[in-house]
C-alpha cells in the first residue's frame, strides 16, 4: 500500500507512562508531518483495555502499530508484550519496543517475547524524530501487513 | 634483650657456615598468635575492600541509569526550544539556550562516561584466549576514518594471545590508539602498537610522537573526568583513559604512561598471563 493510495490517518497506540516522553513523541510526529493519529494509554493494564476495546475504549480503532515503553507502572511492558504476542489476534500488530533501557537482558528479553523491534530512545531530538520517521516509512508505509 | 644464638646453615656452593640468629624476646606462642592475628585482620581488610569496591561500582552503575532519564527531558526540551524558539525572542535569549544546551550536552557526556566505566565490570564477559593481533586489528578497521582523515601511519608488531575478555581488549586499544590519533600535535601521528619482553612479564604498549604529557600528570590522566586540555583544543570527554585503567585492572594488570610535553607518549600496560590468581569479581 502506497503512501499515495492511502489518504486517511494510521491509528497508533502509544503506551507510555511518561508525559515528557508522550509529548516528544508528539512533537516528532508533528515536526514529521506524518500522517498518524497517536492514541495515547498510561499503564498497561490500560494498553490492554485499549486492544481489547474494553470499557471506555469500545469505540477505539484497532491500531496498525503499537509504541511500547518497557518500564510502565503497574502491568509493565514486559507483560503488555507477552499477552499481546499470545493473542491470536493481537499478534499481528508490530509492537516496536520503544525504552530507556540499553541492557543487554531486556534486549534478549524483548526479542524472546516476539517484539517486533527495539530501539533506544535517544537523547536528541533530531534522532528521535529521524526514528519516527523511520518507523512511520517502513512499518507503515513499505511493509505490507494482513489486513 | 634480646637473645643471642648461633645456627649452621648451609650456604651458595654446598658449604655451611655458622651465623648469629637474633630473636626477639617475645615467646613463641605470643609471636604465632600475633602473626595469627594480623593474617585475620589482612583478610577482614580484603573482604572490606572488595566490598567498598562492589559498592563504588554499584553507586556509579545507579547513579548513571537515574541521571540518564531526567538528562534526556532537559536535553530534548532545550533542543526543541531551540530549534522552534532561537532568532525569535531576543539575543539574551538566544545565547541562554546555547549555554543551556552546551551544559545539557557536556553533561550527556558524562553520563554516558559512567555508563562506560560501570559496564566494564557490570557487562564484563569471562576470560578467554584472546589473540590481541585481532583485537589490534579490529580498533584499527573501527578507527578507519579517522586514521586516514589523520593521515596516521599505525604501525602494529605481532602480538602474543592472553587470557583476557576479548571486547574489552579491542576497546582499550581502540581507547589507546585513538588517544594517539587526537593528541597529534598537527604533525602526522604515528603510532606503534607492540610489546617487549621485561622480566618475564609482557608489557604492552601503544606510542605516539603526538604533543606528549607532562610527567607531573602522569596519574591524573587516568582519573575520570580530568582534562588536561580546553575542550575546544582537543575534544573528548574525560573518560577514555578511566575506562582503559578499568579494564586493564579487571584483568589484573597495571596500566601507566611514559612521557614528555612534544616527544610524544607511550602508554604502557600488563595483562598477566597466568590461569588463576585473577582478582575476584564482585558481582551482584
Amino acid at each position: 500500500m502506497s503512501r499515495a493510495a492511502k489518504t486517511e490517518v494510521t491509528e497508533v497506540l502509544l503506551v507510555e507512562d511518561s508525559p515528557g516522553d508522550t509529548r516528544l513523541t508528539l512533537e516528532a510526529i508533528r515536526d514529521c508531518d506524518l500522517p498518524l493519529n497517536l492514541n495515547v494509554v498510561r499503564d498497561g493494564f490500560e494498553a490492554m483495555a485499549f486492544l481489547h476495546r474494553e470499557g471506555r475504549y469500545g469505540a477505539v480503532e484497532r491500531p496498525a502499530l503499537i509504541l511500547l515503553d518497557l518500564n510502565l507502572p503497574g502491568k509493565g511492558g514486559r507483560e503488555v508484550l507477552s499477552e499481546i504476542k499470545g493473542d491470536p489476534e493481537l499478534r499481528r500488530i508490530p509492537v516496536v519496543v520503544l525504552t530507556t533501557s540499553q541492557s543487554e537482558d531486556d534486549i534478549g528479553l524483548a526479542y524472546g517475547l516476539h517484539a517486533n523491534c527495539y530501539i533506544r530512545k535517544p537523547a536528541d531530538t533530531n534522532q528521535l524524530s529521524g526514528i519516527v520517521k523511520g518507523i512511520e516509512d517502513f512499518w507503515l508505509t513499505k511493509v505490507r501487513l494482513p489486513c | 634483650m634480646r637473645n643471642h644464638r648461633s645456627a649452621r646453615v648451609r650456604v651458595a656452593g654446598g658449604k655451611s657456615r655458622r651465623v648469629a640468629i637474633e630473636e626477639a624476646r617475645l615467646p613463641a606462642d605470643t609471636t604465632g598468635r600475633a602473626i595469627a592475628q594480623m593474617r585475620r585482620e589482612l583478610d577482614v581488610m580484603r573482604e572490606r575492600e572488595s566490598l567498598l569496591k562492589h559498592e563504588l561500582d554499584e553507586f556509579i552503575r545507579l547513579t548513571a541509569h537515574d541521571l540518564h532519564e531526567p538528562l534526556r527531558m532537559v536535553s530534548c526540551y532545550v533542543q526543541l526550544l531551540e530549534r522552534r524558539y532561537c532568532g525569535r525572542l531576543d539575543s539574551d535569549a538566544d545565547e541562554f539556550i546555547q549555554f543551556a544546551m552546551d551544559g545539557a550536552r557536556r553533561m550527556q557526556a558524562m553520563v554516558d562516561g559512567l555508563s562506560a566505566l560501570s559496564r566494564v565490570t557490570s557487562a564484563g564477559r569471562p576470560f578467554r584466549t584472546v589473540d590481541l593481533n585481532a583485537s589490534v586489528q579490529s580498533a584499527v578497521s573501527a578507527l578507519r576514518p579517522a586514521i586516514d582523515e589523520a593521515g596516521a601511519v599505525v604501525r602494529c608488531d605481532t602480538l602474543p594471545s592472553v587470557l583476557a575478555d576479548g571486547a574489552q581488549l579491542e576497546q582499550l586499544y581502540h581507547n589507546l590508539i585513538g588517544n594517539a590519533l587526537r593528541f597529534s600535535n598537527g604533525r602526522r601521528p604515528r603510532v606503534h602498537v607492540g610489546v617487549e619482553n621485561k622480566s618475564g612479564e609482557h608489557v604492552f604498549f601503544v606510542r605516539d610522537n603526538g604533543i606528549g604529557i607532562d610527567p607531573r600528570y602522569a596519574e591524573k590522566v587516568f582519573v575520570m573526568f580530568q582534562r588536561l586540555h580546553a575542550r575546544d583544543e582537543y575534544e573528548g570527554n574525560g573518560i577514555g583513559l578511566a575506562v582503559c585503567k578499568r579494564i586493564v585492572e579487571r584483568h589484573g594488570g597495571r596500566i601507566w604512561v611514559e612521557s614528555e610535553p612534544g616527544k610524544g607518549a607511550a602508554f604502557r600496560f600488563t595483562i598477566p598471563d597466568r590461569k588463576e590468581g585473577l582478582p575476584k569479581e564482585t558481582k551482584p
